[in-house]
C-alpha cells in the first residue's frame, strides 16, 4: 500500500516537474492536405479519465465516423491540469492554438477572446436538440454558442465502508443531514485511529472551494453579486469558515496539513473515513481495493436549500490564424461527435454526459457504479440542486491563487478564520482585475 | 631587424590596409563578432527592449497594437502591491539563506579536498554529482525526502518524536527547506570553481609565508583569499543572480505556500503574466529584478574587488 501512496504523489509531482523541464507537449496545427485532415485536440484529463479520453480518440481515428470524403485524424495532446490553462492561454495569445480544446464552462465568458463561436462553423440550431437544455444553456453566453457541452461534473461525498463499520456506524446508511454527518465524523474520530474527513482529496485551494462553496450555498449564502463583486464573506461564509477551522482544530477530523494530495493518499490507503470530490473520482476508486460508498453532500449545518457545486467540461474551437473554414467545419463536427457519441464518458469516467441520448443509453445505465454514484448525481440534477462554478468576466476562475487562502485556513496558517476570509476577498478581487 | 620589429612592422602594415575606406582590421573584427552579435541581439537585446516596452503598457496579448500606453503605472502599482513586497521579502530571505552557504560550503569543501586526503577523487565526484541533475529531478527527490506523512526525514524522526514537523507545510520551515535543498543541488558547481582556483595558487607563496612564520589562518587570509579573489567574486555574483531568480523550487514543491511563505519574485512574475494574464505587470516585475541584480553586482565588485 505504501508504494501506491508514494506513486500517487510522485506521479503528480512528476507531471508538474516535467512541465518545469520543458517537456510539456506543444501541439502543432497540421493543416489539411491531400491525405486528409489532422485535428489537434488539447485536453487536461488525468487519473481515471485520461485513459477513457484516449480510447475515445482512438475509436474516432479507427472508425472514421464523420460523413466526409477525407480521412480525419484527431491528434490528442494532454497537458497536466494545473498547467493546462496557463499553457493554453499563452499559446492562444500567440495565435497558434489547437483546433479544439477542452475548456471548463466557467471560462466561457472571461476567455471570450481566445475562442471562436461554434455557430460560425456548425448549424447549432440543428444540433441543439442533441443536448440536454441545461447543458446547452451552459455554453450559450451573450447570444453565442461558445462551445459544445460534454458533461457536468458535480461533487459528492465518498466514504469508506470499513471505517464506518469500525466506528460502529451502519455502512449502508450514510449521513443524510448535518446531525448524522457530524455524528459519523465524531464517531470515526473517537472510535477509530483513522481520520474522519478531508475537504478534498487533493488538499488544494480549488478543491477546498468546491466543498466550502457548497456549504455556503446550502446555508443561503451568495458567492458574487450581480456586478461580480465577491460576497462570500457574509454570514454563511463566516459560519462555514469557522466550521472548516474547527474540523482541523477542536473536532480533530483532519490534521492541520496543507500537504498536496494528503486526502487522496489517506483515503486510497484506508486511513480516511470521508472525503468530498467530483464525479471523476469513481474512475480512481474503482481501481482501488477499498470498499467505498457515496452519498449526496447536502449535509451542511443550518441548511436552508439543497445546493451542490458543479461545472461542466466543454469543447471549444480556439481562434487560429492558420485554420481555413473547411478545417474549422470539420473540427466542429469532431467536437459534436466527441460530445454526443461516447457513453463511456459517463460509464467509465463517471461524468453526467451532456447528450440526451447517452443518458438513456444501455452503456451508461449499465455502468458498474451507476447505482452507487451516477443515479444519485442524476437525482440531484432532476431536483435542480446544482449551482455552477461562476462564469466570471475576467481572470482564471480555476487558478489556485484565487483559493489558496482556503487551504491555508484549513491548515491554520492564519490567526483566525475571519482573517482568512478577508484575505480571500482581496485575492479573488485581484484575480478578477483585468 | 629583430624578430619583434619584424612582427610589429607586419601588424602595422596590415592595420593600415583598408577595405572600401575602412581599416581591414576593423572589418575583420566586425565580421568575427557578427554571428555572436546577431544571436545576442535576437535573443537578448530585442526581448529586453520588448519587455521594457510591454512594462509601459496595459498589454493586450491578442492585439498588441491596441495595448494601452500607461507609462510607469505598472511600476507605481508594483510598489503599492503587498504581494510584490511579500515576494521580495521571500526572495531576499531565500538568497540570505542559500548564497552564504553555497559560497562558504563550496569554499570549505574545495580547500578540504585540495589537501592530500584519502579518497579525494571519490569525494570530488560525490560533491559535484547533484549539480548534474535538473531542477525537476531535484524537486522530485526532495519531495519524497520532505514529505510530512511518509518522507525520509520524518520516517527517522518518527523514532524519536511523536509529531515530526511538516517541512514544506510549515510557514517557518518551508523556505529554509527549499534553501537547504538548493544548497545540496548547486554547491558542487562552486566547489569545482574554487578547487580549480585554489590549485592555481602557486605553492611558492605558501612556502614564503611559512618561512615568514605565518600561521595556517594567516596564510589563508593573506595568500589563499587574495589569490582566489576573482573566482570568489565570480561565484558570489553568479549565485546572487541565480538565487534571486529562484522559481522552480517553490513552483513545484510549495506553490508559493504555505500562506505565501515561499513566494518569490520570479514566481510572482510567472503568476502575474501567465495566470493573471497581466503581461505588462509581469514585465515590470522582471525589470525591477534586473535593477536589483545590477545593483548587487556593483556592490559585490566594490566590496570584493578584483585582481585586475
Amino acid at each position: 500500500m505504501t508504494s501506491n501512496r508514494i506513486s500517487s504523489k510522485s506521479r503528480r509531482r512528476f507531471i508538474k516537474s516535467a512541465g518545469v523541464a520543458g517537456t510539456a507537449s506543444i501541439a502543432g496545427c497540421i493543416g489539411g492536405g491531400s491525405s486528409g485532415y489532422t485535428i489537434s485536440f488539447w485536453e487536461l484529463f488525468s487519473g481515471g479519465e485520461g485513459p477513457v479520453m484516449e480510447d475515445i480518440v482512438q475509436k474516432f481515428n479507427d472508425e472514421q465516423p464523420l460523413d466526409v470524403d477525407e480521412e480525419v485524424t484527431i491528434d490528442r495532446q494532454r497537458t497536466p491540469w494545473d498547467q493546462y490553462y496557463n499553457n493554453l492561454y499563452t499559446t492562444l495569445a500567440g495565435g497558434s492554438g489547437p483546433d479544439l480544446a477542452v475548456m471548463h464552462a466557467a471560462y466561457l465568458r472571461a476567455w471570450n477572446k481566445t475562442i471562436v463561436p461554434m455557430d460560425d462553423y456548425i448549424d447549432t440550431g440543428e444540433i441543439e436538440g442533441d443536448y440536454l437544455d441545461n447543458h446547452w444553456d451552459l455554453v450559450s453566453v451573450e447570444d453565442e454558442t461558445r462551445a459544445l457541452p460534454m458533461d457536468l461534473h458535480p461533487v459528492g461525498m465518498y466514504y469508506n465502508k470499513a471505517i464506518f463499520e469500525e466506528a460502529g456506524l451502519d455502512p449502508e446508511s450514510p449521513p443524510t443531514n448535518w446531525e448524522e454527518f457530524e455524528a459519523a465524523g465524531n464517531a470515526i474520530a473517537e472510535e477509530t485511529d483513522k481520520w474522519a474527513f478531508s475537504q478534498t482529496p487533493y488538499n488544494d485551494g480549488f478543491g477546498t472551494w468546491r466543498t466550502w462553496s457548497t456549504f455556503v450555498k446550502q446555508q443561503g449564502g451568495e458567492l458574487f453579486d450581480s456586478d461580480w463583486n465577491p460576497t462570500f464573506d457574509g454570514q454563511a461564509g463566516q459560519n462555514t469558515s469557522e466550521l472548516f477551522w474547527d474540523m482541523t482544530g477542536d473536532m480533530e477530523w483532519s490534521p492541520q496539513t496543507t500537504e498536496a494530495d494528503w486526502g487522496a493518499n489517506a483515503f486510497e490507503n484506508g486511513d480516511l473515513g470521508m472525503t468530498m470530490n467530483g464525479t471523476w473520482y469513481v474512475a480512481t476508486l474503482e481501481e482501488s481495493d477499498i470498499d467505498w460508498g457515496f452519498f449526496k453532500p447536502t449535509i451542511a449545518p443550518n441548511k436552508t436549500q439543497d445546493q451542490v457545486w458543479t461545472d461542466g467540461h466543454t469543447i471549444v474551437m480556439p481562434r487560429s490564424q492558420d485554420r481555413d473554414d473547411k478545417k474549422s467545419e470539420i473540427a466542429a463536427e469532431v467536437a459534436h461527435w466527441l460530445t454526443t457519441e461516447n457513453p463511456e464518458w459517463g460509464a467509465r469516467a463517471g461524468h453526467l454526459p451532456a447528450a440526451a441520448d447517452i443518458r438513456e443509453s444501455e452503456v451508461f445505465q449499465n455502468a458498474s457504479f451507476y447505482d452507487k454514484t451516477l443515479s444519485k448525481y442524476l437525482e440531484m440534477a432532476e431536483e435542480d440542486m446544482y449551482f455552477y462554478h461562476p462564469k466570471v468576466p475576467n481572470g482564471d476562475p480555476n487558478s489556485e491563487s484565487w483559493y489558496q487562502w482556503l487551504l491555508d485556513m484549513w491548515g491554520h496558517n492564519y490567526a483566525s478564520p475571519g482573517e482568512a476570509l478577508d484575505d480571500g476577498i482581496s485575492m479573488v478581487n485581484k484575480g478578477l482585475e483585468e | 631587424m629583430g624578430l619583434r620589429n619584424r612582427f610589429t612592422t607586419g601588424e602595422n602594415e596590415r592595420a593600415q590596409q583598408t577595405v572600401f575606406g575602412v581599416r581591414k582590421e576593423t572589418v575583420e573584427g566586425i565580421a568575427w563578432s557578427l554571428p555572436y552579435l546577431a544571436v545576442f541581439s535576437v535573443f537578448l537585446v530585442w526581448p529586453a527592449l520588448k519587455g521594457f516596452y510591454m512594462s509601459l503598457h496595459n498589454w493586450d496579448p491578442f492585439v498588441p497594437s491596441e495595448s494601452e500606453f500607461i507609462g510607469l503605472e505598472n511600476y507605481i502599482e508594483l510598489f503599492n502591491d503587498p504581494v510584490f513586497w511579500d515576494a521580495m521579502k521571500g526572495t531576499i530571505y531565500f538568497v540570505a539563506l542559500s548564497v552564504p552557504l553555497l559560497v562558504l560550503l563550496g569554499l570549505g569543501l574545495a580547500l578540504g579536498v585540495n589537501k592530500n586526503v584519502k579518497g579525494k577523487t571519490v569525494l570530488r565526484a560525490i560533491y559535484f554529482s547533484p549539480y548534474i541533475l535538473t531542477v525537476a529531478v531535484v524537486t522530485l527527490i526532495w519531495s519524497e525526502v520532505y514529505s510530512e506523512g511518509y518522507g525520509l526525514i520524518n520516517y527517522y524522526l518518527g523514532f524519536v518524536m511523536s509529531d515530526p514537523p511538516g517541512w514544506l507545510t510549515s510557514t517557518n520551515l518551508a523556505m529554509p527547506a527549499l534553501a537547504f535543498m538548493t544548497v545540496w543541488w548547486l554547491v558542487g558547481f562552486n566547489f569545482v570553481i574554487f578547487l580549480a582556483a585554489r590549485q592555481g595558487v602557486p605553492e611558492r607563496l605558501y612556502e614564503a609565508a611559512r618561512l615568514d612564520g605565518a600561521s595556517t589562518w594567516r596564510a589563508f587570509k593573506d595568500v589563499t583569499l587574495p589569490q582566489m579573489r576573482n573566482s570568489i567574486l565570480f561565484v558570489v555574483i553568479i549565485q546572487f543572480i541565480l538565487q534571486f531568480q529562484v522559481f522552480a523550487q517553490p513552483f513545484v514543491l510549495t506553490s508559493g505556500g504555505p500562506r505565501g511563505s515561499t513566494d518569490t519574485l520570479v514566481y510572482y512574475l510567472y503568476r502575474s503574466a501567465f495566470s493573471q494574464h497581466q503581461y505588462g505587470y509581469g514585465a515590470a516585475i522582471g525589470y525591477v529584478l534586473v535593477m536589483i541584480l545590477v545593483v548587487i553586482a556593483l556592490i559585490n565588485f566594490k566590496v570584493i574587488g578584483t585582481n585586475d
